[in-house]
């Protein structure tokens, strides 16, 4: 318990350390790279207009939003991607069918289609969850076929043995089986569906972390865009690490060391 | 005759070359014995027993268990099988308990059970375990309760306490004499040890390997499991050398 508490402050001290380096090769960029100030601010400069956002609350509104698009997205494609590929995985015919369609569609960056979304949705919220979704999607999906297509042969012995019928063999092995990897896929989806969020967003909507980036942009308020990037980025640290944290109580919970 | 074995033979394909991994075993047994399979590594024990069990088909021959050609698991004839297959999402408790939920029984029912053989494997303390918590040898010892607690006709056992200590091994020995001499249920075993072969079985198949065949079958008198001083377990200690020696 002691160790585990010591390792964490460590590994704490270690993340302070790298955005610690990082903030001073900005400021010393900013001292001699002798780029305009106004493109260029300093961190001192960028962090006064985070507060400032964060006081007038102009921020908590489009973080709160690009959460929600983010959430509904992320989670349609949790679920999209987790059924179709236990399906998949279960009928071989499926998954050579599915597989070619994957190799062919997965290539195309998800905000590819956003022009085309917006002509079939319209604008609004659903163009930005469509690009989270089709990001999230391919993740889950992939990780679940794989995982359903090579379930250690020895759990399905037990449901012979035991004369488990389905759908309960689908329940108490295959699912359980998949566990841990669709926890990863999850895990990995996550990190592909946050890059995109800000994509997602820079099109049709007047809200969310990403039509702020290009507001700031539009306006040349590098400060802004500057302290936007540095709550994308802590977000999406926050958000791996929850998901991380399940993801090891699952692994530890099956037995799988890393 | 309850169990026949009549002229099986197994042939595996491995990289395009066939192995023989049992030729022409013939072997009855009656209802209520007590049969260890002994043998070195590789002359087929495991594959015999998953063909007992229905979990494979002989290349030629037939098994038949009541006349009854064995061509798939039962629950009523349960496998402990070499490597202990857990469900790692289980507790202990609850993988004791995943043969119970095909038969038709409460939840309380599945609990009594389930204590009773966790308690006869000497791990009440750990019935909250997962196995991923658990040493092999006691993650061996509740894929024998799981086994047991199914209360099957039939049992098969590959080497199932072979990641056991001497202690917890003799402990458990004695636990499943005690069940075989109670309920009368037919056991087959494999094991490479001759004394545990000895001190369990009435009768002794010796299999030889490449290929895989039984070469001698021992009837063992009860007085010889009365301890390794009696003639009659020096008698049969020494038969099996001797065919050991001749044939191995
Ligand atoms: N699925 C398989 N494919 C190919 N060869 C196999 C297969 N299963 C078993 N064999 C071969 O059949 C032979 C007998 O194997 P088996 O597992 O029955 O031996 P065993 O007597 O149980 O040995 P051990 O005491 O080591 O468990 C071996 O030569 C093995 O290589
Ligand atoms: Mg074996």
């Amino acid at each position: 318990m002691k160790k585990t508490v010591i390792r964490v402050i460590n590994r704490f001290m270690y993340a302070l350390g790298a955005v610690f380096i990082l903030i001073a090769i900005w400021q010393l960029v900013v001292m001699f790279g002798g780029f305009n100030p106004a493109l260029l601010p300093p961190p001192v400069y960028v962090f006064q207009t985070l507060i400032d956002m964060t006081l007038t609350g102009e921020l908590f509104v489009h973080v709160r939003i690009s959460l929600y698009r983010f959430f509904v997205g992320y989670s349609l494609a949790v679920i999209a991607g987790l059924m179709a590929g236990l399906i998949v995985g279960q009928v071989s015919f499926l998954s050579k069918l599915v597989d070619p369609l994957t190799q062919l569609l997965r290539p195309i960056a998800p905000v590819a289609w956003m022009p085309f979304i917006v002509l079939l949705f319209g604008i609004g919220d659903m163009p930005a969850i469509m690009v989270i979704f089709i990001a999230a999607f391919y993740p889950v999906l992939l990780s679940t076929i794989s995982a359903s297509k090579k379930i250690d042969k020895s759990y399905l012995r037990v449901a012979k043995t035991f004369e488990i019928k389905q759908p309960q063999v689908f329940f108490k092995i295959i699912v359980p089986a998949i566990f841990p990897s669709i926890a990863n896929g999850m895990h990995l989806a996550l990190g592909t569906a946050w890059v995109f969020l800000v994509a997602g967003e820079m099109m049709g909507v007047r809200s969310g972390l990403g039509f702020l980036i290009m507001d700031a942009r539009n306006n040349m308020q590098s400060e802004v865009l500057l302290a936007t990037i540095c709550v994308i980025a802590l977000l999406g640290l926050i958000l791996d690490k929850i998901v991380t944290f399940f993801e090891v109580r699952i692994n530890r919970h099956w037995g799988i060391q890393k | 005759m309850y169990i026949e074995i009549d002229g099986v033979s197994k042939q595996f394909m491995h990289n395009k070359t066939p192995i023989l991994a049992l030729q022409n075993v013939n072997l009855n047994i009656e209802k209520g014995e007590f049969i260890c399979f002994l043998g070195p590594s590789g002359c087929g024990k495991t594959t015999l027993l998953n063909m007992l069990a229905g979990y494979d088909k002989p290349t030629s021959g037939e098994i038949r268990i009541e006349g009854a050609v064995v061509d798939t698991p039962s629950i009523k004839r349960a496998t402990v099988f070499q490597g202990y297959d857990l469900l790692p999402w289980r507790t202990a408790q609850k993988n004791v308990e995943i043969g119970l939920e095909s038969l038709d029984m409460s939840k309380e029912e599945r609990k009594t059970i389930a204590d009773k053989y966790l308690d006869m494997v000497g791990l009440t303390d750990f019935a909250n375990h997962f196995p991923s918590a658990m040493s092999g040898g006691m993650r061996q010892r509740v894929s024998i309760a799981r086994v047991l607690a199914v209360n099957p006709e039939v049992i098969y056992m590959d080497e199932p306490f072979s990641a056991l200590d001497l202690i917890s091994r003799l402990a458990i020995q004695k636990s499943i004499l005690g069940l075989w001499r109670e309920s009368k249920k037919t056991i087959i075993f494999v094991t490479h040890i001759i004394d545990e072969a000895i001190l369990l079985s009435n009768r002794i198949v010796i299999f030889s390997p490449y290929p895989g065949r039984i070469v001698h079958i021992i009837d063992v008198p009860p007085n010889a499991k009365k301890g390794d001083d009696m003639p009659e377990y020096i008698k049969i200690k020494d038969e099996i050398h001797r065919v050991c020696e001749i044939s191995i």
